[in-house]
């Protein structure tokens, strides 16, 4: 029950509060924020991450095509994932890099309740001379605990993504359940090698999930749709 | 792929664990397992196998070959119900097999079955193919499909008389062939889709690796059989299969990238199957394998696993992960085993440009030389240019030369290569370089060389392609005593130290991995577009505007979608302002609910101009009445705000305005200036409830009360007498007419959960709130 007896701030949408919590969380960690363009070039989302046309990986991203070429010639996209935003920071600063992106994505599929064509990631990077697993668990396990409590345990799953390798998934165990919240792993040499980063003298690791899912299993939100609609009667439930 | 316990138990010389632990050890240790169904005896296992391990696991041998490893469970050949031992296949025979040039097919292994009878299958095997989803057609085809599930190797069968002689050719289709499936779906084709073809007349009879045609397909009259077992291209098949949509089994498989020595043993396991389900002999077979399958080697340093996972392995637990899945190892030093390599190379003859894992070491070349032999000792350097040998290698002084590293030099003759081409391409090469052989001490140098048409042993002073050496440089990695690895055929996934480490760390455990604590730091300093965002919310929301967020897609709009999911949404947005207008309206209703004075909402967003994207920012309000006065006050106060951060934005004179404005427009100065001058903002961690779908019913109540303050205490009295159904209840008018008498103006919404309400639901409440109030001695009007 609401209760107003005078005049009162406006609210927060409860996803700008989810991607300030989980930035201000990674910042902590040393990690600063980057950001690339929503509409990309099939170079940045899909070649330069070790995604060749004709791979099977690639059916892994349901790709929003753009009408138009780049000026480089390259097919254009909506990006399917912030990775590129990875990439367009290697190429620009070289190592080492400590980057979290926010941003949003999208996806080509028929939406539902867990499903949604535009959706929000948050993409962390972290290279340099001794980067390793240990500090990817190290600084999700610091992460997810921040994010939902000290109660919240992870654990890493085998996985594949083609830009890493190793590869893994991230669960949280939240509420007394596992949940899948991210992918995972060390950067590929490849992928490193085509950002024109030595990956003779630089590894490191990369993470992306999507906050959307965060804000849902954290304010326990069931249809991914209502974050994405302008409607009062959700808005209202976070109004105190 | 859907697998059946029982299946996979064939292959096993110890029971399987129950299926919880099964799915507990696939899904910790190997794979997601998305369901596990109980068929009759049977369990059947639908697992999501990894893209990576599609060329090896998608069949039950492979995922019997994981579970051997993770479980330590020995593998053995087959048992089943017919014969499918490996025979061996005639050498020669009426069939024969030829490639146009450039084909993508990598093997082509083909046998002539004679006198088959087709009739159905025996009950075991239709319910084994069955059990994993497959239908069952008759013996010869289901024996084909048998192999493909249990081995992985896609086979097809062909009615021999339906060809003009015992002949296949792999050719390209013409640029609009016209083609019809065994489905009888008709495709155009184009050339890049390869074709199996009768190889007297040409005409197509399946197209490669995807699907067969109807031209020569099984019927129950067949009698002699041209049996296909191949290898294709990956990306060969998988642009037939997509562009022309026929999405296959086999084309799945040949996507992964298959093992090409799969094969003939499938063969010879398929038509073993077929002569003893169907009779028959095998007449004639022919194994076209123009590039066979080199060896290929890893080197795995200790100090690459510990960097990448950052434990202490211990080396016996290493090796005996890598032996149980397949890889055996040695320890050696890469530099050393390519000095061996080396010294075989010696009069092998000069050929530009060699493929040094398929054409290596019949001939080389002087770049292919140097990373033919550090291949074959498990270490990659850039093969084919020279100059990207150059960059990838580390530069030593010529005093530190030791045998086995690098000699650069300009020749001064042909092309000379100023920048790197494939490795970390466009890095500049100033001294320049074209040509590289290899360092064995006591002054000599080893080269492929054009000079004399073969790999030479020289004096390094003498050599005169070495007359100006660019540089000396060692191949990195090449000192560490390794584990040198032997990776076996249908693992063509391995190819590198990081992924011999994942699939060190996949079976050792990921749980093992020992968390590296983190230090906090003082956080870096926010973006610019951090900085102003961050502001704009704060004043939005300080002049009582709600945050929302809308749909990308729309009607219309200048960056348009190739496909988009429905019509009315092929555009991006060029601004925020027409949702906001539609999403005002939409709202009112809900106002009330809200507890708000209007609907007031604001958007933060990027919006698709013609060129280039931008962050935008949009607020409006709407309170629903002719005068719009408190929308108007509301706009204003928005409108002072953002002055402040100047930003000058005009609100339309209208009762419902819509503003839109560019985020660059706020001066990062002022904006720095009100963030450090102002507190943030309350942010709410409240749970979510779900909302409810039904109508909202409001009403009102006024009452004098003998003082001014009180409206806490008649908020309270009311929340309480309201009902279940009361969602908020907010002051909206206030009024003192003397210091004892004032007047109170509530507004109460109401909604059920589960039904629209009623009349009747709703007098009930307020005459319960009346009382309430009146018993305290307020007078209601």
């Amino acid at each position: 029950m609401r209760v107003v007896l005078g005049q009162e701030q406006g609210s927060e949408h409860p996803l700008t509060v989810t991607t300030a919590e989980a930035v201000a969380a990674f910042r902590e960690l040393g990690f600063s924020v980057a950001n690339g363009p929503e509409v990309e070039t099939e170079f940045y989302n899909f070649d330069a991450l070790n995604i060749p046309a004709d791979h099977p990986a690639r059916d892994m991203w349901d790709t929003f095509w753009v009408k138009g070429t780049a000026e480089d010639g390259s097919r254009r996209l909506l990006r399917a994932h912030t990775s590129p935003v990875q990439v367009r920071h290697m190429l620009e600063h070289g190592a080492p890099i400590k980057i979290v992106a926010p941003g949003k994505v999208y996806r080509h599929e028929a939406t539902d309740t867990t499903h949604e064509a535009q959706f929000h990631q948050i993409e962390g990077l972290w290279i340099g001379e001794d980067v390793s697993l240990a500090d990817l668990k190290g600084v999700l396990e610091t992460f997810f605990k921040k994010f939902f409590g000290p109660e919240a345990e992870i654990r890493f799953r085998p996985s594949y993504f083609p830009f890493v390798e190793p590869g893994v998934e991230i669960d949280v165990k939240f509420g007394g359940k596992w949940l899948e919240v991210m992918g995972a792993g060390m950067v590929h040499a490849s992928v490193l090698e085509a950002c024109k980063v030595d990956p003779k003298k630089y590894r490191g690791f990369a993470f992306g999930g999507g906050l959307d899912r965060f804000l849902m299993i954290k304010r326990g939100i069931t249809d991914v749709r209502d974050v994405y609609r302008p409607d009062l009667r959700f808005l209202a439930r976070f109004m105190s | 792929m859907n697998y059946s316990k029982a299946w996979l138990q064939s292959y096993l010389s110890a029971p399987l664990p129950d299926d919880v632990e099964l799915d507990r050890v696939l899904s910790s240790y190997a794979f997601e397992v998305e369901s596990v169904e109980r068929v009759g005896d049977d369990s059947i296992f639908d697992v999501k196998v990894l893209p990576n391990r599609a060329g090896d696991c998608l069949s039950h041998r492979g995922m019997a070959r994981e579970l051997s490893a993770l479980l330590s469970i020995p593998m053995h050949e087959e048992t089943v119900g017919t014969d499918i031992s490996r025979v061996q296949l005639p050498e020669a025979g009426s069939l024969s097999v030829s490639f146009d040039e450039n084909v993508p097919c990598r093997r082509y292994v083909g046998a002539v079955v004679r006198g088959v009878k087709i009739a159905p299958s025996p009950a075991w095997l239709v319910a084994r193919l069955e059990a994993v989803g497959q239908r069952s057609v008759n013996n010869v085809v289901d024996a084909t499909n048998y192999i493909m599930l249990g081995y992985g190797q896609p086979m097809h069968a062909f009615d021999a008389k339906k060809l003009s002689t015992p002949s296949i050719r792999v050719r390209m289709a013409t640029e609009g062939e016209m083609f019809v499936t065994l489905s009888g779906e008709e495709k155009k084709l184009d050339t890049r889709i390869a074709l199996i073809a009768d190889g007297g007349t040409g005409a197509a009879l399946a197209m490669a690796g995807v699907k067969g045609g109807d031209a020569a397909a099984i019927d129950d009259a067949t009698v002699d059989l041209i049996v296909e077992s191949a290898n294709f291209d990956a990306s060969a098949v998988r642009y037939a299969s997509r562009s022309r949509q026929i999405l296959t089994d086999s084309a799945k498989r040949f996507e992964a990238d298959l093992d090409p020595e799969l094969a003939r043993e499938a063969m010879e396991r398929c038509v073993a199957m077929i002569v003893s389900l169907a009779g028959g002999v095998v007449e004639s077979a022919v194994d076209v394998y123009p590039r066979p399958e080199p060896e290929r080697f890893v080197a795995l340093r200790p100090s690459t696993l510990k960097g990448i996972s950052g434990l202490d392995l211990p080396r016996a637990r290493v090796e005996e992960i890598l032996k149980s899945r397949g890889v055996e190892t040695t320890m050696g030093v890469p530099r050393a085993l390519a000095l061996g390599y080396l010294e075989t190379t010696l009069d092998a003859p000069y050929v530009w440009d060699p493929s040094v894992e398929y054409e290596c070491p019949k001939s080389f070349d002087c770049s292919a030389l140097c990373a033919w032999v550090y291949w074959k000792a498990g270490v990659w350097i850039p093969p084919r240019k020279s100059v990207d040998q150059f960059e990838y290698c580390e530069p030593v002084d010529r005093a530190d030369m030791q045998a086995g590293d690098l000699i650069f030099a300009n020749t001064h003759e042909g092309t000379i290569r100023y920048a790197t081409e494939d490795w970390m391409a466009g890095t500049p090469v100033p001294a320049g370089v074209d040509h590289v052989g290899m360092y064995v001490g006591n002054g000599v140098v080893i080269h492929a060389t054009r000079q004399y048409g073969k790999v030479v042993r020289e004096n390094l002073d003498e050599a005169k392609k070495f007359a100006d050496i660019t540089r000396i440089a060692r191949v990195p990695g090449a000192d560490e005593e390794s584990w040198i690895a032997r990776i076996p055929s249908h693992r063509r996934d391995l190819r590198s130290e990081a992924d011999l480490v994942e699939e060190i760390m996949q079976q050792y455990g990921y749980n093992e991995l020992v968390a590296k604590p983190q230090e906090s730091v003082t956080p870096a300093a926010l973006t610019e577009d951090e900085v102003r965002e961050e502001v704009i919310r704060r004043v939005l929301r300080t002049a009582g505007f709600d945050e929302c967020l809308s749909y990308v897609f729309r009607s219309n709009g200048v960056v348009e979608l190739e496909n988009p999911l429905a019509s009315d949404k092929a555009f991006l947005r060029v601004n925020l302002s027409d949702a906001m207008r539609e999403s005002l309206d939409a709202n009112l209703q809900y106002v009330d609910l809200a507890a708000r004075p209007a609907v007031a909402l604001f958007e933060v967003g990027t919006v698709f101009p013609k060129e280039g994207e931008k962050r935008a920012v949009c607020f409006g309000a709407f309170d629903g009445s002719k005068k719009g006065t408190v929308a108007r006050a509301m706009i204003a106060a928005a409108v002072a705000g953002l002055e402040a951060l100047g930003v000058t934005v005009a609100a339309p004179d209208a009762p419902s305005a819509v503003v839109e404005f560019d985020a660059a427009h706020v001066s990062l100065e002022k904006a720095r200036v009100y963030l450090d001058g102002t507190p943030a903002l309350v942010r709410s961690e409240i749970r979510y409830t779900q909302y409810s779908p039904y109508p909202v019913s409001t009403r009102d109540v006024a009452l004098f009360a003998p003082a001014a303050g009180l409206e806490g205490d008649i908020a309270a009295t009311i929340v309480a007498a309201a009902g279940v159904h009361a969602r908020s209840v907010r002051l909206f008018d206030r009024f003192e007419k003397s210091p004892t008498e004032v007047s109170y103006g509530f507004r109460i919404a109401f909604q059920a959960d589960d039904k629209t309400l009623e009349e009747a639901d709703l007098v009930g409440a307020m005459t319960a709130v009346t009382e309430a109030l009146t018993a305290r001695g307020w007078i209601v009007r």
